[in-house]
């Protein structure tokens, strides 16, 4: 996963090809994504903090597919490895040997995991807008 | 609107749906190119190229040979100068085309056009020289409510569906996708499925339900889940719950453009396929 940080957080061409290369149309979207998604991961973070694994499971997803819009390939694998570890038992129950192998106390190890999850996705949301604003500048 | 596509659309109701892929619509947009004998002109760009590999065509390299072809036609069937230059083109017409579409518009428009002219056709109606401003009041210009939770993907749509002359209703849950669908009529219903409040399972069945209520016996409005899932069953799982048809997330023009033009094809006697003779 790491070597993925030192690329673009999108996939240019991608995301071009599905706004039909119209900039006007990136940008009122990136706007509305830079609004929107701070509101979604603390909805994010509360629903973890709560043990809710079905509003964990619901805002992952959401966030899920936020990122598919821009073709932002790491933000999807994240979320989508969160929404599995919040919706299927069997992954949770996968999860939980997880962490007691790595000697996370046993008290809240499945909260721990979605937790560290849940941050990873939002670091990688932070660099997917900055990486589009870059591109945005660039392209002007 | 126009009356057609009213009547296309109308008609649409009762029939199984469509799933079809970008590359089958281009497969049926080539069978019924075989209701012609199509020319490409030299001028003819990449999405008329993309039908050929379908079907008969004549591909010429110049104007010359685009005229020798025009008077040198064998049988009956009508001429289609496909993706040439000038719809208004004197030569074209004089050499005996009877319909010729121009180069410069994109795969939806053309896929919609040639499904116009064969139907024209088949009711034995004369076939027009297009040109532009006569195909974009051709065009049919449909009446969408869009059910998104995300406003990146409300933008998204809307716009796709805007320029191409659409008009878009934009709500934000299955709740009042359901509201506005009982206010009026529209003529495709964009359906997120995975939505907060009401989602868009719960929503379909609800509209269908009211349909039946207060509107029995009238064709129902098409409906389109959109899904992030696109799983193995999802299809079956989505017509059993009163969807047309489905698109998978993230939209893109061309799936989009494809699933709209299969619900108007949908129409009886709509899909203009070469007759079993």
């Amino acid at each position: 996963m790491d070597r993925q940080i030192g690329r673009p957080a999108f996939e240019a061409e991608e995301l071009l090809a599905r706004v039909g290369d119209d900039q006007g149309l990136l940008r009122d979207i990136h706007a509305l994504l830079a609004e929107d998604a701070p509101p979604r991961l603390a909805e994010l973070h509360t629903a973890i903090a709560a043990s809710d694994p079905r509003r964990v499971g619901a805002a992952a997803h959401y966030l899920k597919g936020a990122a598919s819009n821009f073709a932002a390939t790491r933000a999807m694998a994240l979320a989508e490895r969160l929404e599995q570890l919040a919706e299927d038992p069997d992954r949770q129950t996968l999860a939980q040997t997880l962490a007691q192998t790595l000697a996370q106390p046993l008290a809240q190890p499945l909260t721990q995991t979605l937790a560290v999850a849940a941050r990873d996705l939002e670091a990688e949301f932070v660099r997917l807008l900055a990486d589009l604003d870059a591109f945005l500048g660039n392209e002007v | 609107m126009d009356a057609t596509t009213q009547r296309l659309l109308r008609e649409s109701g009762a029939l199984p749906p469509f799933a079809m892929t970008p590359e089958q619509a281009a497969a049926q947009t080539a069978r019924r190119l075989q209701r012609f004998h199509v020319v490409q002109p030299p001028r003819a760009r990449g999405n008329a190229v993309k039908y050929t590999e379908h079907g008969e065509i004549d591909r010429v390299d110049n104007d010359l040979a685009l005229i020798e072809a025009l008077r040198s036609r064998a049988g009956d069937l009508p001429i289609m100068a496909l993706g040439a230059g000038d719809p208004t083109d004197r030569r074209l017409r004089e050499a005996g085309a009877n319909a010729v579409v121009p180069a410069t518009i994109p795969n939806h428009d053309l896929e919609f056009l040639i499904h116009w002219l064969c139907r024209i056709h088949d009711a034995g109606e004369t076939l027009p020289f297009l040109t532009t401003a006569e195909l974009e009041r051709a065009r049919p210009k449909l009446e969408i409510l869009v059910a998104d939770d995300n406003p990146v993907n409300r933008k998204l749509t809307q716009r796709l569906l805007e320029q191409v002359g659409h008009s878009v209703r934009l709500v934000e849950n299955g709740r009042e996708a359901v509201r506005a669908a009982t206010e009026r009529r529209f003529d495709v219903v964009l359906m997120d499925v995975q939505m907060p409040e009401v989602d868009g399972l719960e929503a379909t069945a609800e509209i269908r339900a009211l349909e039946s209520r207060n509107r029995p016996g009238q064709p129902r409005m098409p409906i389109v889940a959109m899904t992030a899932h696109a799983m193995k069953g999802d299809r079956e799982r989505f017509l059993n719950a009163g969807f047309d048809d489905y698109l998978s997330k993230p939209i893109r023009f061309d799936q989009l453009f494809a699933v709209l033009e299969n619900l108007s094809a949908s129409a009886p006697g709509g899909t203009c396929e070469p007759s079993p003779s």
